[in-house]
């Protein structure tokens, strides 16, 4: 469950979440809204995978990713959405996050 | 393989639990530490409505790969969404029912929650299927 709370208080992975609910998407679509790297992305999407948020499937030659979310974990996510989750960081906020990205 | 375990497990788990509850209950009657005669069948109930609500909360979990898949990925998805959501609250107000309601009302009205999302979700399973054919 620590893995989900982790997940969800990223607003970039939420609004992955947001885009997901749509419909499955190649990692291509999902990176377009976003401006960041595409390791960035990756690695975002590998901690989403990793909380069981989503599940990637190979079709063809491109990656397609999907929602993978139980009801409970939904109604986290539309918590989060709704109350804003971040984890608090002070000063080199972004860096931090970089770092534990990266990790 | 490993799926149909953890869902077959669960449902034996599920069943234990209702015939363990309802058997303690009424042992508990009999031993005059229970007041109400109904409670063995309350307890049962609610713990029915809670098997509902784990059905329905893995329900969209469950993922069947997109290479089998006979509709539009997304259409699906949104549909066992809308079948987890059902489930859970549908289960959810089924056990309520049972907590809450005298038992000759709480028979009818938690039939009617459970009937009622069943019904929510076999009419949006058939207009799937109906507006797949549509566009193929």
């Amino acid at each position: 469950m620590n893995r989900v709370f982790k997940a969800l208080s990223d607003p970039t992975r939420r609004r992955v979440l947001q885009l997901l609910r749509e419909r499955p998407m190649t990692a291509g679509e999902l990176s377009q809204p976003f401006a960041v790297s595409k390791p960035t992305m990756s690695a975002h999407f590998a901690v989403l995978q990793e909380a069981g948020l989503i599940e990637a499937e190979k079709v063809g030659r491109t990656i397609v990713y999907r929602l993978k979310m139980s009801v409970l974990e939904d109604a986290l996510f539309g918590f989060a959405q709704t109350f804003g989750w971040e984890v608090k960081r002070g000063r080199g906020s972004k860096k931090l996050a970089e770092k534990e990205l990266e990790s | 393989m490993s799926q149909a375990m953890s869902e077959i497990k669960r449902g034996l788990l599920f069943a234990g639990l209702m015939l363990v509850v309802a058997f303690g209950a009424k042992l508990a009657f009999r031993a005059g530490l229970i007041a109400d005669p109904e409670m063995s069948r309350r307890a049962s109930m609610v713990i029915l409505g809670a098997f509902y609500v784990a059905m329905g909360n893995a329900m969209p979990k469950t993922l069947v790969p997109l290479s089998v898949q006979q509709c539009d990925s997304g259409r699906a998805q949104a549909f066992q969404r809308f079948a987890g959501w059902t489930f859970v609250l549908s289960g959810l107000a089924y056990a309520v029912c049972w907590l809450v309601l005298p038992v000759p009302l709480a028979q009818p009205v938690s039939v009617a929650f459970l009937l009622g999302g069943t019904a929510l979700v076999a009419a949006r399973a058939i207009r799937l299927k109906f507006s797949h054919r549509k566009s193929v």
